[in-house]
């Protein structure tokens, strides 16, 4: 499980974080029923404050990836299949718009587009 | 040769051999029962001799060679890594010391039955002394060893893995990450774990609930046995710019590479009893310390002095990428 944050990014903290714990669980790296670090320990390790990393959390909660229970801590639901069979059709798409020169920006915008619509 | 027949050819020698070699042991002692006094010598001490049945020659080999060849048969059948076609060292080893401990036990309880057989009388001059009895079956039981030794296929030699530097993670000057990760013994194992500690733990209860002061001393060993089982039920693996540590769930030990010592990561796959010699602490050829819970995938840290540590962990790449990384961006602001 790889956790990350770029201070110099304008992307706040807690969305990094969760930005790069969506990407372990993409590329199949973190599988339903692991259990991610305390949030202390993170925050640690990232020198950030735990409440960034609980926000995190937070919002991967909300998004169903991750259970939040007393005790246990965090831990990956079953939904964590989605993510990684999803993710995996990704580098196929970023290759495509790649090749006929669309930016990450532009393919972003499509796919939001296409959520929206 | 498929790794199924080579399992089965060391299976052979470190299980079917043995038993075959014990099973003819104990057809030649109960066809020695008529000729036996009721009572023989089963047990030679500085004091003195115990006297015992004939009946528990036999019974030693029963139990004693099954037990071996179980024990050695199911680390050679777990042990096993699905891509070799021959052999490691280690395998042979493990091979071929069940065959000679059963070749041995069998050796010496007929040697010591077999002089022993008086036609129905005890006699006391028929009582050998059993240093010699012990070496010859000593030698004879390593003449078995060699045999087995050399009935198998030549041992592959322990290559050194090619280990590819993993491609670094790309990471921005100022970014911050770090790896974590936790891992255990497969399940088998850690339910074989969890028996032995069970059963080490009672016998420390009892003894210390009958502790007189010489048996006090005996439960060293078995505390220390219950601790150092504990520590391997897991650990936790992190990689931050301090470098990599592996911490036991139970707080100690703690195994540290520090980022300035480090050369660079990769990932290796780790047959446990091939490279390692078995699961835990251990150290392997070519300088390389391991923290071996299971077989497969496996970070191998390199340091700049050549040696290297190796933890069997999962998304070993994961780590080692960011690893090498971090390992890059160090040596670029030392550059500076």
């Amino acid at each position: 499980m790889l956790f990350r944050v770029d201070p110099s990014s304008p992307q706040p903290l807690f969305e990094q974080l969760a930005a790069s714990i969506r990407s372990s669980v993409g590329r199949g790296a973190v599988t339903a029923g692991e259990r991610l670090p305390s949030a202390r320990e993170v925050a640690d390790a990232l020198d950030i404050n735990v409440h960034t990393v609980l926000r995190a959390y937070q919002a991967l909660r909300e998004e169903g990836l991750i259970d939040l229970r007393r005790g246990r801590g965090a831990v990956v639901t079953e939904k964590a299949t989605t993510y990684s069979s999803v993710g995996l059709a990704i580098p196929e798409l970023v290759a495509e718009a790649r090749r006929r020169g669309l930016t990450a920006a532009a393919l972003i915008a499509l796919v939001r587009e296409e959520y929206s619509s | 040769m498929s790794r199924t027949s080579l399992t089965t050819r060391l299976l052979l020698v470190a299980v079917i051999a043995p038993l075959v070699i014990a099973g003819a042991g104990i057809a030649t002692m109960v066809a020695w029962l008529p000729q036996l006094p009721q009572l023989v010598v089963v047990q030679w001490g500085v004091t003195g001799v115990t006297f015992g049945s004939p009946a528990v020659y036999p019974l030693i080999l029963a139990i004693g060679v099954p037990v071996v060849t179980l024990i050695f048969g199911s680390i050679l059948a777990v042990s096993g890594e699905a891509a070799a076609s021959a052999p490691s060292r280690n395998e042979k080893l493990l091979a071929v010391v069940s065959l000679w401990l059963a070749s041995f036990l069998t050796a010496s309880t007929l040697l010591l039955l077999g002089f022993q057989r008086t036609g129905g009388t005890f006699v006391p001059s028929s009582v050998p002394e059993p240093g010699v009895p012990l070496l010859v079956a000593g030698l004879l039981g390593i003449a078995v060893g060699v045999g087995g030794w050399f009935a198998l296929p030549a041992a592959t030699r322990t290559a050194q893995p090619t280990t590819a530097v993993t491609e670094p993670l790309p990471l921005g000057p100022v970014e911050r990450a770090v790896w974590v990760r936790r891992v255990s013994p497969p399940p088998a194992l850690m339910i074989l774990m969890l028996a032995v500690c069970v059963a080490l733990a009672t016998s420390i209860v009892v003894a210390a609930l009958a502790a007189t002061p010489d048996t006090f001393l005996l439960e060293v060993v078995p505390v220390i046995v219950l601790l150092a089982l504990l520590t391997i039920i897991g650990f936790r693996v992190r990689v931050d710019d301090s470098g990599v540590v592996a911490r036991a769930f139970t707080g100690f030990p703690r195994f540290r590479v520090p980022l300035a010592e480090i050369d660079y990561a990769a990932v290796v796959s780790v047959n446990p009893v091939g490279d390692f010699g078995g699961w835990g602490f251990r150290w392997g050829a070519g300088r390389r310390f391991g923290l071996v819970l299971r077989g497969g995938e496996a970070l191998q840290v390199v340091r700049k002095n050549g040696s290297a540590f190796v933890v069997t962990v999962d998304d070993a790449a994961g780590a080692a990428s960011l690893l090498n990384a971090l390992v890059g961006r160090a040596a670029a602001k030392t550059t500076e």
